[in-house]
């Protein structure tokens, strides 16, 4: 996708900019203190793409994904991975079924797949064989069983969560899946002003209801909207020399990344940030992607597709540290200046 | 953008400029010094190198330009400074439209360079080029000719020739000619060439050395002779009224002629009452009193002669053995002389021969003394080999040598024959076999003795067998 040969206008820009600043502030409000989260998940939704949530347990992955589908006004399903789990389970089985007129037929029984939003809870406890049937799914967006595709709901979105203690008897999911996954983002425990409010205003905790839902239509214009996103080519530029830099040896890779990374992102990771950086400017409400977008959706982008090595483990290093210093040294423009003379990013008045 | 590109490029042109002017100081600061240093270039020729600022500036500027930054390039450093959100850039690409009155006003992006480093540094070279004009020459000149280390040598000759001047060994002009060639070493003593400058120092040692040596030989004949004299007027002093007069008018002549020879040589001894006492000593009556005193001026003069010897000395031109030398030279035994007379003049013996046998004596040449005999060493003839006799002695045979190599060519047709008085072979290959055995033994011929004993057996073969040899033998 390169964008629209024009940019959208103001007021084409206005209605769906509002749009999705007011599904936004629903979904503030009915999750409390995870502004930022909420913000990432839905740039993730507005790009089609899969999220990975983790987070300990009882920090609000489910609420928000009902959340989502009751402000989206999508369909919502929820599968609990386990080890004895089986993929018919998911996508869906044919059963021998009998006809009104007395025949008997093998029909097939849709899964939990087949809806909008899926929330594929704790799912590195599903065993491999499991866990790939979710791949055609989620990059097709389509189920394939004896030889029949069927495509699946539009638009159809993966949030899976993943538990970062427990792992005994988990299934780490394969690099192939994680690629797979737009985001991967961190769902902290609220701080103690949430929780104080969450107990004081809520009974038994439950959210309450939203009081807006976006129609269908709307969402579609949401859709189309976003297609028209101009992607400038210095950021398109940016957003490719900072993916090659994520690949030890590359000309402008830090020193970080020689050390720890021992492989870098994919060229899906280049596809998906500028994906996530045009809904990002949508939600800020501007027609063009700036770098801003960019550095603001990398780190959600790429955290879970670099592979640090051993030595990483070893000094503690993360892999949000390495992307940090990758923003850090990396400059937007792509000025070849020599090191003693810099640009300052902001402007003198 | 424009004002931005052309603040990066001033920037860039400076840096690049201050560097390369840097390294152009610092390479014709090294160059003016190098040049003046070894060819001697004064200061002023050498400024033309300051036009090598230009094609410095020049360089710069194309690096500049070269390394100045694209306008899609500035274009976007300007949309992230003004936090414009990509549209300044998509301006570019697209058109704006509405978002065109709507774009944030476009701020200048500070511009940073640390230049304080670069500065230092051009500071630095730049006082670097203006010391390498500005110091004078006598430092940098690096002299192709380097003094030979000498001034210790020149000293010591130098005191020497001063020492021979003031002793008058050697004429002042000859002095003067001295130093001046002493001089002269000294100022050409080249550390390129010191072999040269060594064998001038050689030959005015040379010449210092042996200016001092014939008058130092000199010195100690004349203590010698001024010893001799001293201790025959300490004699006469002593012990004159044991003398017969003969002998004293004897002793006293041959004191005139010491003391004439003494004079002849040493001119200072003539001052004084030294003529009186050779007047008196030729007319036969020098008195005790005038010979006691002739023998006082005498060890005057070889203190004096002693004293110019140590000044030698001390200007190390001669060794001080010499000097000891001229002290057991110079020693006088009057006494003993006295005593000698006294006791050899009865035999009638000529008193000058006493005298002169009693001061040659010396150690080693025997001589009349009752000390110690030391005699000199006399070789004796040498051994003669006629008419002596060897006593004969028999040795006995050599074993036989090692019969591994031998070979077998034949045997005797004739049994040996067994003697009956023979008796064990004591030594030799027979050595402990028994007599009469009846066996015979047979010798392996060794390689050397092939070729004999088969001519033995072919002659045998050539003359027949009926006719075997008269005895039976074996091989040796």
């Amino acid at each position: 996708m390169t964008g629209s040969p024009t940019v959208l206008q103001p007021d084409e820009l206005r209605p769906a900019s509002e749009l999705a600043a007011q599904a936004l502030e629903q979904i503030d409000r009915s999750l409390l203190g995870q502004e930022e989260l909420h913000r990432m998940v839905l740039i993730g939704i507005l790009s089609h793409g899969h999220i990975l949530l983790e987070g300990v347990p009882g920090v609000g992955k489910t609420v928000l994904v009902k959340v989502l589908g009751e402000v989206l006004n999508l369909d919502f399903g929820r599968v609990q991975f386990t080890p004895d789990l089986m993929p018919g389970d998911i996508l869906g089985t044919h059963i021998l079924q009998q006809t009104p007129s007395g025949e008997r037929e093998m029909v097939f029984r849709e899964g939990p797949v087949f809806t909008n939003i899926l929330l594929a809870d704790e799912i590195n406890r599903a065993s491999p064989k499991t866990q790939s049937a979710m791949l055609e799914a989620m990059q097709e967006r389509a189920v394939t069983l004896l030889g029949k595709t069927r495509p699946l709901p539009d638009p159809f979105v993966v949030m899976a969560s993943q538990n970062p203690i427990e792992l005994e008897g988990t299934y780490p999911l394969p690099e192939a899946q994680l690629d797979r996954f737009l985001f991967k983002l961190q769902v902290d425990v609220p701080a103690v002003e949430v929780l104080d409010e969450i107990i004081s205003t809520r009974r038994r905790g439950e959210p309450p209801r939203a009081t807006w839902s976006m129609s269908a239509e709307k969402l579609a214009s949401l859709f189309a909207v976003m297609d028209r996103m101009y992607l400038p080519k210095a950021v398109s530029r940016y957003i490719s020399r900072l993916v090659a830099a994520t690949h030890a040896g590359a000309a402008e890779a830090p020193e970080i990344v020689g050390v720890y990374v021992l492989y870098g992102a994919s060229p899906r990771a280049a596809i998906a940030i500028a994906e996530a950086a045009r809904a990002a400017a949508l939600l800020a409400g501007r027609p063009t992607v700036g770098f801003e977008d960019v550095r603001a959706v990398a780190p959600a982008v790429l955290n879970h597709r670099l592979i640090v090595n051993y030595k990483a483990r070893f000094d503690e290093v993360n892999t949000f540290a390495v992307i940090d210093e990758l923003l850090g040294s990396l400059d937007e423009a792509g000025l070849d200046l020599p090191q003693d003379v810099h640009v300052s990013g902001e402007a003198e008045e | 953008m424009t004002g931005l590109g052309v603040r990066m490029a001033a920037v860039l042109f400076l840096r690049y400029a201050l560097r390369l002017l840097a390294a152009w100081c610092f390479a014709w600061g090294l160059a003016v010094l190098l040049m003046r240093a070894v060819w001697g270039i004064a200061s002023g020729p050498l400024l033309w190198g300051t036009a090598g600022l230009v094609p410095a500036a020049a360089v710069a500027c194309v690096l500049a330009l070269r390394r100045t930054p694209s306008r899609p390039a500035l274009r976007a450093v300007l949309d992230r400074a003004s936090g414009c959100g990509g549209l300044l850039m998509a301006g570019a690409e697209v058109p704006l439209g509405a978002w065109h009155d709507r774009l944030p006003a476009i701020g200048r992006p500070g511009l940073r360079w640390r230049s304080r480093p670069l500065i230092i540094v051009t500071v630095a070279a730049c006082t670097f080029l203006v010391f390498s004009f500005a110091i004078p020459r006598r430092y940098v000149a690096i002299s192709p000719h380097r003094p030979l280390n000498i001034q210790g040598e020149v000293a010591e000759f130098r005191e020497q020739i001063e020492a021979l001047r003031e002793e008058q060994i050697i004429e002042p002009q000859q002095a003067d000619e001295l130093e001046e060639a002493l001089a002269r070493a000294a100022a050409e003593a080249s550390a390129e060439n010191p072999a040269e400058t060594w064998e001038a120092l050689d030959h005015l040692e040379d010449a210092v050395t042996k200016a001092a040596a014939d008058p130092a030989e000199e010195a100690l004949h004349q203590t010698e002779q001024l010893g001799k004299a001293e201790s025959l007027a300490r004699a006469l002093a002593a012990d004159a009224d044991a003398l017969k007069p003969e002998a004293m008018t004897a002793a006293m002549k041959k004191l005139a002629e010491m003391l004439d020879e003494a004079a002849a040589e040493n001119e200072a001894l003539r001052e004084g009452g030294f003529q009186q006492a050779l007047e008196g000593c030729k007319a036969g009556g020098l008195s005790a009193e005038a010979a006691l005193e002739l023998a006082g001026c005498l060890g005057l003069s070889k203190e004096a002669i002693a004293a110019r010897l140590g000044r030698l000395v001390e200007a190390r031109l001669i060794d001080a053995e010499l000097l000891q030398m001229n002290e057991l030279l110079g020693r006088c035994s009057g006494e003993g002389l006295a005593a000698f007379l006294a006791e050899a003049g009865g035999l009638g013996l000529p008193i000058e021969d006493l005298i002169e046998q009693w001061l040659v004596a010396a150690p080693g040449y025997g001589g009349i003394d009752r000390g110690r005999g030391d005699a000199p060493m006399t070789k004796m003839e040498p051994a003669r080999s006629e008419g002596t006799d060897f006593t004969e002695q028999a040795l006995p045979p050599a074993t036989v040598a090692d019969l591994k190599q031998s070979r077998l060519l034949g045997v005797s047709l004739g049994a040996p024959a067994v003697g009956t008085d023979a008796e064990p072979a004591a030594f030799g290959a027979l050595k402990g076999t028994a007599v009469g055995g009846g066996s015979a033994h047979t010798y392996v011929p060794l390689p050397r003795h092939k070729r004999t004993v088969r001519r033995y057996f072919e002659r045998e073969a050539a003359t027949g067998a009926d006719a075997p040899p008269s005895k039976p033998r074996t091989s040796p």
